[in-house]
């Protein structure tokens, strides 16, 4: 018995010294991550581009007082941007007003050119356009993005219109930039005249339909009883996800551990009986060099009427 | 130079809510708490880098992290000039010139940055107008402008001046921009003289004026640098100018390239 005895004197003895550390008044804590990218992603891969030249020579822009002006200079302009582009960028050029009549037609595509000077050769026939008929710039804009979503190169595409923004064949411009919008090509109006830009166009600009890139997800954390004593266990008191949710748990001193990567452990701090410890750790660890940082501030908890907190 | 909806791109509020993970309300380089004002700088950084890594093969990605790079610091130039470069959908209204000869195409030019740049067209002496005739010409019929069409035409323009400086006195000056279009728009089409220099003047000195007004430096400044083409030396009356416009002019003055 005797033996026995001091064996549970030994196990009580241990058991002891294992048990949690006695209860305090309850403490507050909410942790908080600011994030930034998960990861720095690497660029896609390089894609020629394309660029398409819509160009408006339709009868219309040669009415008014200042038509012929306009005309010349829908053709000037155009000639001088596909004269400056590099032979090495594939371009097609496409008409409105080349096909005769008086309804409004179909765009038209002027013969694309190979070679070395092939971009100087079309602008040369670019020059020489003369209007014969009238077409709308929305139903053109609309045909050049399913010919392009046909070759499956929109995403690569930079559409260059040339235009007085004339209106006579009707077609909704707003939704058919939209549309080549959407479908990630670029385009650039370059108007020739004072006609108003549809209202449309400046929200087309606003409009949040890309990939935004992901922050880092908030991490896991645990809060462990603060021992110093080598060997010890960790005693944990709290766990959760650092999302500024408070969390309620015995005063006293702690460490922090966040599930980052590499992880981390913030401490020891005291967690005082009625407060609340507000941790915000600030995380970028697809900077170079990655950041971290912390702070942590203690506000008092409100007392409830009758001193309960 | 008419880039679509430049003068909006800065912290649109509608632009600038926080995306999901990130702080809310979505925190400005200027925050007063520190904490949140340090996450702004190190993720405007993270995103400028990139916008920077996008731009060339993702383009409308990289506009949209220039864009919420502004957000986050609204006074960063070089996101905006990033955002600018990107945008999805440009307009461009590149002045008509009548000149007797065209110039030749700068060599090495951006032909993207050249869409801006005035559009030259040739007047040959001696070819006749048919105005009104609904007739052109396979080589392009040149625009004779007659005095009297002419003389009308600058009425016109100088109508059009006076009430753009009128309504930028009595700060309306979204109708005083109206006003410049329209007055650029009547020199644009009258050929070159000497008599339109002091007209160009007064159009871009009372664009600059509105466009500062509504917050568009940029595009003040651009307006200014085309005073400073016409007219080196012009300085605007320290005492009657405001310190935001002397500021432009020094800037535009200090543009590589501007005129001294």
């Amino acid at each position: 018995m005797r033996g026995f005895a001091r064996g549970l004197l030994v196990a009580l003895l241990a058991s002891a010294c294992q048990a949690p550390p006695p209860l305090a008044p309850p403490a507050e804590i909410s942790i908080e991550i600011l994030p930034g990218l998960a990861a720095r992603e690497a660029p896609p891969e390089p894609e020629p581009e394309r660029v398409e030249v819509l160009l408006d020579v339709t009868t219309s822009l040669r009415d008014g007082p200042a038509g012929v002006e306009k005309l010349l200079a829908a053709r000037t302009a155009a000639a001088r941007f596909v004269r400056g582009l590099p032979d090495t960028t594939a371009l097609n050029v496409r008409t409105l007003g080349l096909i005769p009549g008086r309804s409004c037609e179909t765009a038209s595509l002027l013969a694309p050119r190979r070679g070395a000077h092939a971009h100087a050769a079309l602008a040369a026939q670019i020059e020489s356009l003369a209007p014969v008929g009238e077409g709308s710039l929305a139903v053109a804009l609309a045909e050049l993005r399913g010919v392009l979503a046909s070759a499956g190169s929109l995403e690569h595409s930079r559409v260059v219109v040339f235009s007085d923004l004339g209106s006579e064949c009707g077609g909704d411009l707003c939704t058919a930039a939209e549309l080549l919008l959407d479908a990630g090509a670029r385009l650039d109006f370059v108007v020739l005249g004072d006609a108003k830009a549809p209202a449309c166009f400046g929200a087309l600009v606003s409009s949040e339909r890309w990939r935004q890139a992901p922050v880092l997800d908030a991490p896991d954390y645990r809060i462990v009883a603060y021992d110093p004593s080598p060997g010890r266990v960790p005693f944990v008191l709290a766990e959760g996800r650092a999302n500024a949710t408070r969390q309620r748990l015995p005063a006293g001193p702690v460490m922090v551990e966040l599930g980052l990567d590499p992880p981390a452990r913030i401490g020891p701090l005291v967690l005082s009986p009625g407060t609340l410890t507000r941790m915000r750790v600030v995380e970028f660890p697809a900077l170079q060099p990655p950041v971290r940082e912390w702070t942590w501030t203690t506000l008092p908890l409100p007392v409830k009427e009758g001193g309960a907190q | 130079m008419a880039l679509l909806a430049s003068a909006s791109l800065p912290a649109r509020a509608a632009d600038c809510v926080a995306w999901p993970g990130e702080p809310k309300p979505l925190p400005q380089v200027e925050d007063r708490d520190p904490l949140r004002a340090r996450w702004a700088v190190l993720r405007a950084r993270e995103l400028v880098l990139r916008a920077r890594d996008l731009e060339t093969h993702a383009p409308q990605a990289a506009h949209l992290a220039w864009r919420r790079a502004l957000c986050l610091d609204p006074a960063d130039i070089r996101a905006l000039a990033g955002a600018m470069r990107t945008l999805p959908l440009r307009l461009h209204r590149p002045a008509i010139r009548i000149e007797s000869e065209v110039p030749p195409a700068a060599p090495d030019t951006d032909v993207w940055a050249a869409l801006d740049t005035p559009v030259s067209i040739a007047l040959r002496p001696g070819a006749a107008a048919t105005r009104g005739q609904g007739e052109v010409s396979r080589s392009g019929i040149p625009p004779i402008i007659e005095a009297p069409v002419r003389a009308e035409s600058l009425r016109r323009v100088d109508r059009s001046i006076a009430a753009a400086e009128t309504q930028a006195e009595a700060a309306r000056f979204d109708e005083a921009l109206e006003s410049v279009a329209r007055a650029r728009a009547g020199l644009a089409a009258l050929p070159a003289g000497r008599d339109l220099a002091a007209r160009w003047l007064r159009v871009e000195i009372v664009a600059a004026t509105a466009e500062a007004a509504r917050g568009r430096s940029d595009e003040a400044r651009a307006c200014l640098a085309r005073v400073l083409a016409i007219e080196p030396d012009f300085a605007f009356d320290a005492q009657s100018t405001s310190p935001k416009m002397m500021r432009l002019l020094d800037a535009a003055r200090a543009q590589p390239g501007a005129a001294r």
